[in-house]
């Protein structure tokens, strides 16, 4: 039970934190700090978060090696790549090509980042309701 | 996208895309494999299937679907409308030091650092170590670890690499004054340009006028006092500056540089020299009394203009067209009022009338051989027209007889890019109103479906009866509403194409709406929880 609130919290938590770093990176901040507030912290917020659901389907997996685990591994492992992709894409560039790759764009987005950035936010937000649905079925 | 465009994605990523197709094609043919097995009872699955999801169709899952979509309604309502806080670079930025990351972009690589990403954790997950922390801490510094090395590449490259000229990255980002967008300006100037200890020619140059603090004089107006004197940045003679009007608005001034050291007359012109009607838009800086002449270039409603500028001996006459030399006798000239030279007869009365000298004027006209082709001694820089009647914008950029003239491109980035704010107030406005029929149309849908189920059809709704469960998730479901109608009543007022930087009402309420859908889903979950059993 603590296991399945913990990763409701986890997931929950995740559903209103991506929208920070996916609108940021859709207009991406002039200042060097606010991108710093706004993307790096959350990427790695999410990273850790991610990290720990991953650690909860290795717990699971100890105990129930089903179809079910390993799609949820999948899901994870999929969503920690976005994540690090856009990441890496990101912070692996310095000040001044982030801020030409942002202006050649016409709504100032950042480039493949944003795309991995929203493809992880839409897989977490789809395995959100799926599991939520479960539950539901499930009670 | 086109089946070209397709075909290049496909094969941009290869290590991607023919794992996926091989076993997507496999796993259809297995699936058509078991398929054959059960060959006659595809209606008898689908009924299994109807049977076995029917418990799935609640007001749960009702609720949970139409949550789902919501949510990505508000969330592009949130990612159009959010400040936009960006302006776009100069020049300048073209010249810095590509690192390793930059490097696999342009290669179409930013997929690779997901690939390793899987390949890490897929590893991680089935190495047998039990210890599942020290799994989960390994994946984190290997992966930690790959970005670092990346980062550790960039400093290898600069080390190797040139250095990176100063700029201001303050104007090449743009900044505001006083909170508005101003317009750009730039100085030019001409003067001796010495190698050694040979002057070889004079040069024309450019300023910007980057000091924010120098921008706002003790009036409130923007100082001329700028330009006074080459400042020690962004002050070049060479090649062709891009400007962008992200943070400034759509107007360029140009002033002459208020300096002694002028050694030449500079024109400048919206096409090269000799690119034919170019002749119209050919202007000369003056110095008048006041010690400024400012000319304004504006690029509202276009994507982009380009400027060229062009030097001649002090005092050197230009023309429109060839003139007619009077046969005998002295020819006169005077100056219209963008400082062109025509032809007049004599009139001893008026003082702007002179005498031209014919060894020394200079005319629009076609090249020859890559120089003017009269008195092209006189010509001291040139942006010179190719000669292509289809391409009147296209000029030479080297083996010129002359050197060649400065070029300003100054682009509308709104224009340039194709920045359409209806069309984005457009696609915010749909995601209302699929908002409004996703929120009570499924009410609707939900009480006329119990109603049906009650056969009691459309009076079987009055009066409608609220579960006392669902009344929590309905206040919610009103004050979201209220809260995104807020944003939607706002904005037609908002400027979704704003550099300001200032959210505006519509994002500030799609957030609220957000934050409310969000509390709606932890409220579901923890009355889901509640009831699981363990």
């Amino acid at each position: 039970m603590q296991d399945i609130i913990l990763i409701g919290t986890l997931m929950t938590f995740l559903t209103s934190i991506y929208m920070i770093p996916i609108a940021s990176l859709h207009n991406l901040p002039k200042e060097y700090n606010n991108r710093l507030m706004c993307i790096l912290i959350p990427e790695i917020i999410i990273l850790v978060c991610l990290h720990f659901l991953l650690l909860q389907v290795y717990h699971f997996m100890e105990h129930h090696q089903n179809t079910g685990v390993y799609i949820a591994f999948g899901v994870i492992a999929i969503q920690i790549a976005l994540v690090y992709g856009a990441l890496f894409n990101h912070w692996g560039l310095n000040k001044g090509e982030v801020e030409k790759a942002a202006s050649s764009n016409s709504a100032t987005s950042l480039l493949p980042a944003f795309d991995l950035m929203l493809a992880s936010g839409l897989v977490h937000l789809t395995s959100l309701f799926i599991v939520l649905g479960a539950l539901t079925v499930i009670t | 996208m086109t089946i070209e465009e397709f075909g290049k994605f496909t094969m941009s990523k290869p290590f991607v895309t023919f794992p996926s197709v091989i076993a997507l094609v496999l796993g259809l043919l297995y699936m058509g494999f078991l398929g054959r097995k059960t060959r006659g009872n595809w209606f008898e699955n689908i009924d299994f299937l109807r049977q076995k999801m029917a418990p799935a169709f609640n007001e749960t899952t009702g609720f949970l679907v139409i949550s789902y979509a919501v949510i990505i309604c508000i969330g592009n309502v949130i990612m159009k409308t959010s400040p936009k806080y960006l302006a776009s670079g100069g020049e300048s930025q073209e010249e810095k030091t590509t690192g390793f990351v930059a490097w696999l972009q342009s290669k179409g690589l930013g997929w690779l650092p997901i690939f390793i990403s899987v390949t890490i954790v897929t590893l991680m997950t089935f190495l047998p170590i039990n210890n599942k922390i020290l799994k989960i801490g390994i994946i984190a510094i290997v992966l930690g670890g790959v970005l670092v090395a990346a980062l550790f590449f960039n400093a290898i490259i600069k080390l190797f690499g040139g250095k990176e000229s100063f700029t201001n990255v303050k104007e090449e980002f743009g900044h505001m004054v006083e909170g508005k967008r101003h317009e750009f300006k730039i100085a030019v100037g001409s003067i001796n340009d010495t190698v050694g200890d040979k002057t070889e020619y004079e040069k024309v140059f450019y300023r910007l006028d980057n000091d924010q603090d120098e921008h706002v004089a003790k009036n409130g107006e923007y100082s001329n006092d700028v330009y006074q004197a080459p400042g020690q940045y962004n002050h070049s003679t060479s090649g062709e500056i891009q400007i962008n009007n992200t943070e400034f608005n759509s107007t360029l001034k140009i002033v002459m540089e208020k300096s002694e050291q002028q050694v030449a007359d500079i024109y400048y012109s919206e096409l090269p020299w000799g690119s034919p009607r170019g002749e119209t838009t050919l202007r000369k800086m003056d110095i008048k009394d006041d010690g400024k002449s400012t000319h304004t270039v504006s690029v509202e409603g276009i994507p982009s203009k380009l400027i060229y500028f062009h030097s001649f001996k002090r005092g050197t006459p230009i023309f429109k067209s060839k003139p007619t030399i009077a046969e005998t006798g002295a020819t006169y000239y005077k100056l219209d009022d963008n400082g062109i030279a025509y032809i007049v007869t004599a009139d001893p009365k008026d003082a702007a009338i002179k005498t031209l000298d014919t060894a020394k004027y200079c005319v629009w006209e076609k090249h020859k051989d890559k120089n003017l082709e009269t008195n092209p001694d006189n010509c001291k820089s040139i942006v010179l027209w190719e000669g292509d009647p289809d391409k009147p914008h296209d000029a030479f950029n080297q083996d010129l007889k002359n050197p060649i003239g400065v070029r300003i491109n100054i682009k509308n980035m709104e224009q340039f890019f194709g920045f359409d704010a209806g069309a984005v107030k457009d696609s915010v406005r749909a995601s209302y109103i699929a908002y409004y029929s996703l929120v009570w149309g499924s009410l609707l849908v939900y009480t006329i479906v119990t109603a049906i189920q009650k056969d009691k059809w459309f009076f079987g709704m009055i009066p409608i009866n609220i579960p006392k469960s669902l009344v929590p998730f309905l206040v919610a479901a009103l004050v979201e509403t209220l809260l995104i109608g807020q944003s939607h009543y706002s904005l037609d007022e908002s400027d979704v194409s704003s550099r300001t930087g200032e959210a505006s009402p519509t994002f500030n309420y799609a957030v609220a709406g957000f934050s409310t859908r969000i509390a709606t889903i932890v409220a579901f979950l923890s009355s889901i929880l509640t009831q699981v059993k363990d």
